[in-house]
C-alpha cells in the first residue's frame, strides 16, 4: 500500500527547487533519490510551461506515494490546451522530451486528463532498505 | 557530571553482563536471541554505548527476567539518561526513540524548527501514523508502538515551567498525508496549542526570502542537546560543534518567522483552502 504525501506549490519557477527538496527529503537516504528528483522536475516544469499552473495565482500539487518497493511521483496541474506527449527528439518542444526522459527512467508513467486538471504521474523502484 | 553518566553506563553494563552469565548465555546468543547485532551486546556491557529502552527491554526478555529485575534495569537505564551528560554520544535510536524522550522530556526550553512535515510534538496520532508508514517494510506493529510513544511525549506541551518555540515553513502546512480532511484535524490542533501560554508558534511565509533549507527538521533541548529529525528517523546528539550550528541556524529562521496573530489568520487561510480542494485530491 501506499502512504501519500502531498505539498501545494505556488505556480512559479522558483517553487521547482522547492518541489526538488521535498522530493528528495522524504525520500531521505533510502530511495532511488537522483531519478525521483529529475522526474518532479520535469513534471513540475511542464506544469509550469503548459498549463494554467504557470499563470497568476496558478498553484501545482506534488504527491509523493511511498510504498515497499516503489516511489510514485505525481504533479497534479490545472490543466490547458495541450495533451501530455512524447515528442520526437528533433522536436523544438523542450517539455516533451521531458516525458521522454521520464519514460526511460520509470518502471510505469501515465496520465489523467479531467475538466479543470491533469495529473501526470511516474513510478520508480524504491531498493529495500 | 560526564563522568557521572559513565559510570552510571558502565553500572548498567555489569548489571547486565551478571545475568547474562547467570542465564548461561554467551554474547553472540543474547544478541541472536533479542534481535540486536553482537557488537551492541558488547557495547552496552562495557558501558560504551546507552541502550533505547527497547532494546533493553528486547534484552530483558530473551534473558527471561522477572518484571522486578526488569524494572530495576530501567530505573538504572533512567538514571544514565538523567546524568547531564558532557561528553559526545549519537544514538540512533529508531525503536520507540527512548533517548530523544529524555532529551525532551528533560528539557526547560525546546526549540524546534522544521521544513518538510510537522514537528513530532505537534503532530496528531494519524499524521504520526502516516509518518512512520511510510519507511520501508513497516510493521503495523512498530508502527503502532512508535505513535504511541509519539503522542506520550506531546504531555510536555501541557507542562507548567516549560516553554517551546516552533518555527515552521509555510510549505509544511500545505503538506498532507492521505486526505485533506486529516489535515483540517491537525491545522485544527495548531490552532489550539498556539493558543497556549507556553507555546510560541511561528511560520516563515511563502513569499519570504530563507536561508538555505535543511533537507531535515531539528529540535534544540535546552543548550544541551539537538535532536536531527530526518523525514521519519530521529537520532540526539550532544556535540557541542554541531549544537552551536543548530543554534545559529534556528536564530536565522526565528528571525524570518511571523507569530501570533499573523500565524492564526495564515492558519485560517490555509484551512480555507484545504476545504476548497478539488475531488482529484482526496484519493
Amino acid at each position: 500500500m501506499l502512504t501519500k504525501w502531498c505539498r501545494a506549490f505556488q505556480g512559479l519557477p522558483e517553487e521547482v527547487p522547492h518541489a526538488r527538496h521535498f522530493v528528495a527529503s522524504l525520500l531521505a537516504d533510502r530511495g532511488p533519490v537522483d531519478d525521483a528528483v529529475l522526474v518532479e522536475s520535469e513534471l513540475a516544469t511542464n506544469a509550469l510551461r503548459h498549463t494554467l499552473s504557470g499563470s497568476d495565482d496558478g498553484r501545482f500539487f506534488v504527491i509523493v506515494g511511498l510504498g515497499d518497493d516503489v516511489v510514485r511521483i505525481e504533479v497534479i496541474d490545472q490543466g490547458g490546451e495541450l495533451v501530455p506527449h512524447l515528442c520526437h527528439a528533433t522536436d523544438r518542444e523542450e517539455g516533451g522530451r521531458g516525458l521522454r526522459l521520464i519514460a526511460a527512467l520509470a518502471k510505469n508513467w501515465g496520465y489523467t486528463v479531467w475538466r479543470d486538471g491533469r495529473s501526470v504521474w511516474a513510478e520508480l523502484a524504491r531498493a529495500s532498505a | 557530571m560526564g563522568s557521572e553518566r559513565r559510570e552510571l553506563m558502565k553500572a548498567l553494563g555489569a548489571r547486565l553482563r551478571v545475568l547474562r552469565t547467570e542465564a548461561g548465555l554467551t554474547g553472540a546468543v543474547l544478541a541472536q536471541r533479542a534481535g540486536v547485532g553482537q557488537p551492541s551486546v558488547s557495547k552496552v556491557e562495557t558501558g560504551r554505548m546507552v541502550p533505547s529502552l527497547d532494546v533493553l527491554d528486547r534484552l530483558s526478555r530473551a534473558l527471561g527476567l522477572d518484571e522486578s529485575t526488569r524494572r530495576e534495569l530501567r530505573d538504572l537505564l533512567a538514571a544514565v539518561m538523567a546524568a547531564a551528560d558532557s561528553g559526545s554520544t549519537s544514538d540512533d535510536s529508531t525503536g520507540t526513540g527512548a533517548t530523544v524522550d529524555e532529551a525532551v522530556r528533560s528539557a526547560r526550553l525546546v526549540r524546534s524548527f522544521q521544513c518538510v512535515v510537522l514537528p513530532a510534538m505537534l503532530q496528531s496520532a494519524e499524521y504520526a501514523r502516516h509518518v512512520f508508514e511510510s519507511a520501508p517494510a513497516s510493521t503495523p506493529e512498530a508502527v503502532g508502538r512508535a505513535v504511541a510513544a509519539r503522542v506520550d511525549r506531546q504531555s510536555v506541551l501541557y507542562e507548567p515551567g516549560r516553554e517551546s518555540v516552533f518555527v515552521l515553513t509555510e510549505a509544511v502546512l500545505r503538506t498532507w498525508p492521505g486526505t485533506p480532511a486529516l489535515m483540517l484535524a491537525q491545522l485544527d490542533r495548531l490552532l489550539a496549542v498556539e493558543s497556549l501560554s507556553t507555546v510560541r508558534l511561528g511560520v516563515i511565509p511563502w513569499r519570504r526570502p530563507v536561508p538555505v533549507l535543511p533537507r531535515h527538521g531539528f529540535t534544540l533541548c535546552d543548550q544541551r542537546a539537538v535532536v536531527v529529525e530526518t523525514f521519519d528517523s530521529e537520532r540526539v546528539s550532544t556535540d557541542t560543534e554541531e549544537l552551536a550550528a543548530y543554534q545559529e541556524t534556528f536564530t536565522h529562521f526565528e528571525r524570518a518567522a511571523v507569530f501570533g496573530s499573523e500565524v492564526r489568520e495564515l492558519l485560517l487561510l490555509v484551512m480555507k483552502e484545504f476545504r476548497d480542494l478539488g475531488d482529484p485530491l482526496t484519493p
